[in-house]
């Protein structure tokens, strides 16, 4: 592996920072028992995304990421026991086929250190990833997993649980361009933007965004250079830090009004809540890639490796996702905190902060804006670290390019925020898939219980039957 | 001698008690622990007697051709550590719970001992379905012995199949004692390829059937969820947790013996009934409202991951099989002491009744917690680690399928066991009166705790290479042979 443990300890610090700010913000958001059940699980959560990140052997991987998972399923629960049941069986299905990889690699190849995986087990290791890394047709669960999770946990989710997936197809993937990745990718990109579009709810929007930004993850781990590779580590970084920060920033925004739907938000939080404006607006820029934020030099990265090969399809597909993604973060900003103006504004209710459990709250996302800013101005030092050469990320076309990104999309937005403010939602492609899967077992289930009629004279005509095509069977194939 | 004792022990407590029940309860009390405790004991001796080395016995000193003998190789004892350990806890419960009231119980719990014990030591054909019909007849009174209608219904249930399974494995040895006018195992493994093919299919079809018919794989396991749930706790639990076990070692002993080599596709045999009964019990149990009936159709679903480790044929699936019977004797007769004590308590076997357990019976809802966590397959419990190497099994073997169903398995199995467990958090009226269940929490306490044990163990010590090797051991018929015949 080129970086080796570079690698492991880069997830690792944002998986830290991401901790100490969601156990910040915890003493805000909780109360009394609760919050020391959370900061227990927060805790608990770290500690095993990173004996997860250090693991030697995806067999321990699989382990330490369930440990992840199952205390994921716990925060969810508190808030909607259906969704961290879909989570959760989503998360024990793709372990699985983790584990079914894992099996032939260390059978064909004799290890099953993380690392590569031969041949056809590759896939079974790709899609049980991929799950986790929520793949078009395979994300059914995250929609509904981000946006039913307490704002912690969804943080989290978005921050630390769905990198895993990314770290493990980081460390499977071989030098080797991938097509299969990109494509995935970019579909992941521009689909996550066009249904994060259709939403009213801020968090499920955060939730498809997540979607898309992962797919800036794949498509850059896809094309199998080292810059590419590092695109992707600094995008997770990146991405951990101004999406905890958004989530966050959303969660102050719910518990101050009392709903996220769009629809329902007086659209006056920009002068309830200052600060908090403040800092969302840190993260959006973030995550519109505008020059000085985090997210800015991730993508000039991802974009500068896609350019070295040539793979311009890929290229404009996501600076497509890009001018989405800044559509909806105007939508979400305007209606969430502008619209309404200041005569919206709740006269006399203040943003909290001279107590000290809201500045603690404060404090958290304040350290994740510090790392997004910082790692925004000075992007040498995530390169460095990896051992990148990647000069002139402030070259004036890559300025350029984003600059003009953002400003497409604040125009579009400017031109239909009237057709987006009815929160209208389309058609719902692919999130039924869960409730469609369910159809099957039921239906053989249902055969099933058939069967069990309480008639003696039946069972035994089945043992007869059964015995039948036994013996059958035998006959037919002895050697 | 520790061989025959271990059946003739237990053979003699049976007909002890009631002697001893003539001269008085109390007498009886003071003795049925050293009863148990013997048992116990002389089921380790002869366990361990024969771990490394196998260990016989001859009876009247006739060789093995002519004679009966009791032959005890590293596959068959660990089945009677299984074994001793599992009704051990089985008797220890009913002792706590029922004292020694209905002394007729016990009679019929030593018998069944003897008669497990038996089929697990024996080395002749005829003499293992004699101990198999004394093992099913116990099982039959054992199961109606609440003598509710539910459970003399199931009971009647268990011994129409039961019957039918015990002719088809009658019908097997009676063909295989024509074919080769032998009845001592060893000598059949000898001589059965030799004969015809025909006959041999015969006699792996009515062997195959009438094993899994006794082990409840799926299209033979009507019996099984009326019998296992209907049952006083403490004899579910030994029926789910040991009973059926036995029957899974007589399979694969009878399959390896005679079959690995004249005829491999009864394997694929038993690997279809395997993935057909973890597909069938998981997604019966999917909306199953009784609790016991749930984990009456878990034991189906868990017997299926057994047989497709023991289909696998090989030494890693053999001792993947061998360290899921372990894991699932712990972890299901754990889970139906806890959920049929639960039960009792709330007098209601509806799982949507049996709600607000967690405030009032913290520590037995904890012991469930861990043991259907274990049962699932969640990650630092050894039902993963059976279930990985499960999996390792079936990837060697390049069968996709079992691999797969495993993985759906867990996933279904996971959604009906939180099920379970959402019920026993929420709030809710808990049982009226607050006993304190010390006996059936200290059994959940240490079943749970073996499950968190044997999940990290294998992290540190390689169990899965000592169950493949006594899987190895199980798969070399030669040496069974030579060590058997040339005594």
């Amino acid at each position: 592996m080129a970086f080796g443990d570079p690698m492991s300890l880069f997830f690792a610090v944002s998986s830290t920072v991401l901790s100490v700010a969601v156990l910040f913000y915890n003493e805000w958001y909780f109360e009394g028992k609760e919050r020391r059940t959370f900061n227990f699980l927060t805790v608990g959560c770290w500690v095993a995304s990173i004996g997860a990140l250090f693991a030697q052997d995806w067999l321990v991987f699989v382990v330490f990421v369930e440990v992840v998972s199952l205390i994921l399923w716990r925060m969810i629960s508190f808030t909607d026991t259906k969704a961290a049941l879909i989570y959760l069986l989503a998360q024990l299905g793709a372990a699985g086929l983790i584990l079914i990889g894992a099996a032939g690699a260390s059978l064909e190849a004799g290890t099953m250190a993380v690392g590569p995986v031969p041949s056809e087990w590759r896939w079974f290791v790709l899609v049980g990833l991929g799950v986790k890394t929520a793949f078009p047709g395979v994300h059914f669960w995250l929609p509904k997993a981000h946006s039913a999770a307490p704002t912690p946990a969804s943080a989290l989710l978005s921050g630390f649980a769905v990198k895993l997936g990314i770290y493990g197809i980081a460390r499977l993937g071989t030098f080797a361009s991938s097509p299969e990745l990109l494509i995935i990718g970019s579909v992941m990109a521009i689909f996550g933007v066009l249904k994060a579009l259709m939403q009213h709810d801020a968090k499920r929007l955060l939730a498809y965004h997540t979607v898309s930004q992962l797919g800036y993850m794949v498509a850059a781990l896809g094309v199998g250079t080292l810059l590419g590779l590092a695109g992707a580590l600094y995008h997770a970084l990146a991405h951990a830090l101004f999406k905890g920060l958004l989530f966050l920033s959303v969660g102050r925004l719910e518990k101050f009004y009392g709903t996220k739907d769009l629809r329902l938000l007086r659209g006056s939080a920009a002068w309830d809540m200052p600060y908090t404006f403040v800092l969302f607006i840190v993260g959006a820029l973030a995550i519109s890639g505008f020059p000085g934020m985090s997210g800015f030099a991730s993508k000039v990265m991802i974009k500068e490796a896609l350019k070295e090969q040539g793979m311009y399809p890929v290229y404009w597909v996501l600076q497509a996702a890009g001018v989405g993604t800044v559509i909806s973060f105007c939508k979400l900003g305007y209606y969430g905190f502008l619209s309404g103006g200041k005569k919206g504004a709740i006269v006399g209710r203040k943003e909290g902060l001279a107590y000290s459990r809201g500045s603690f709250g404060f404090l958290g996302m304040v350290i994740l804006a510090a790392g997004t800013v910082f790692l925004g101005f000075d992007p040498e030092v995530t390169s460095g670290f990896l051992k990148i050469s990647m000069p002139g990320f402030f070259g004036w076309d890559n300025v350029f390019s984003s600059l003009l990104v953002v400003s497409l999309g604040v125009g579009i937005f400017y031109l239909v925020k009237d057709f987006l403010s009815s929160g209208f939602r389309g058609s719902v492609v692919l999130d039924g898939l869960w409730k469609k899967i369910q159809h099957v077992p039921l239906a053989v289930h249902f055969v099933i219980v058939k069967m069990h009629s309480g008639r003696l004279r039946f069972y035994l005509t089945v043992v007869v039957f059964a015995t039948l095509a036994i013996l059958l069977y035998l006959a037919k194939h002895w050697r | 001698m520790t061989l025959v004792l271990a059946v003739v022990f237990p053979l003699s407590c049976a007909f002890l008690i009631p002697l001893l029940h003539l001269y008085g309860g109390a007498l009886l009390r003071k003795f049925l622990p050293v009863m148990g405790l013997g048992t116990l004991a002389l089921t380790l001796a002869a366990a361990l007697s024969g771990f490394n080395d196998y260990a016989l016995s001859f009876f009247g000193g006739w060789p093995a051709r002519l004679g009966v003998v009791f032959v005890v190789d590293s596959l068959s004892s660990i089945f009677l550590i299984l074994v001793a350990f599992g009704s051990g806890i089985s008797l220890l419960y009913s002792y706590d719970r029922m004292g020694t009231g209905p002394w007729r119980f016990y009679v019929i719990f030593f018998l069944l001992q003897a008669s497990m014990n038996g089929v697990l030591l024996t080395g002749d054909l005829f003499n293992m379905f004699v101990f198999y019909e004394i093992f099913s007849l116990t099982a039959y009174l054992l199961v109606s012995y609440s003598l509710t209608w539910q459970a003399v219904e199931a009971g009647l249930k268990y011994l129409v199949m039961g019957t039918v399974g015990a002719f088809f494995i009658l019908l097997g040895a009676a063909y295989a004692f024509i074919a080769n006018k032998t009845l001592n195992m060893a000598a059949l493994a000898v001589s059965l390829p030799q004969i015809p093919k025909a006959t041999l299919v015969v006699i792996a079809a009515c062997m195959v059937v009438g094993l899994s018919l006794k082990a409840g794989a799926f299209p033979f396991h009507f019996w099984l969820p009326d019998a296992h749930s209907s049952a006083l706790t403490a004899v579910s639990a030994l029926l789910s947790g040991v009973v059926i076990k036995v029957s899974v070692y007589a399979l694969i002993r009878i399959s390896l013996l005679f079959f690995g080599d004249p005829l491999p596709t009864v394997f694929d045999v038993i690997t279809a009934l395997g993935v057909i009964s973890l597909l069938g019990g998981h997604l019966m149990a999917f909306k199953q409202q009784d609790i016991k009936r749930l984990l009456a159709y878990s034991t189906v679903a868990q017997i299926g991951y057994i047989m497709i480790g023991a289909g696998m044929g090989t030494a890693m699936g053999i001792g993947a099989a061998l360290f899921h019977s372990v894991n699932h004797m712990l972890m299901k007769s754990g889970l139906f002491m806890t959920a049929g004590h639960l039960a009792e308590e709330m007098k209601t076997r509806n799982i949507s009744h049996m709600r607000g357990l967690f405030a009032h019976r913290k520590g037995l809802v904890l012991a469930f917690t861990v043991l259907a966590a274990a049962i699932v397959g969640v990650p630092p419990l050894n039902g993963f680690m059976s279930k990985w190497y499960l999996v390792m099994a079936s990837v060697e073997k390049g069968n996709l399928l079992a691999a797969l169903s495993l993985v759906f398995g867990t996933v279904i199995s996971a959604s009906y066991y939180l099920r379970v467990l959402h019920a026993f958090y929420a709030p809710g009226d808990g049982p009226k009166k607050y006993k304190d269940p010390r006996c059936p929490l200290a059994v959940a306490v240490v079943l749970s705790g073996c499950c968190v044990v044997l999940g990290l163990l294998p992290f540190f010590y390689p169990i899965g290479d000592i169950f493949a090797e006594v899987g190895a051991k199980a798969l070399d018929v030669k040496n069974y042979v030579a060590a058997v015949l040339l005594q």
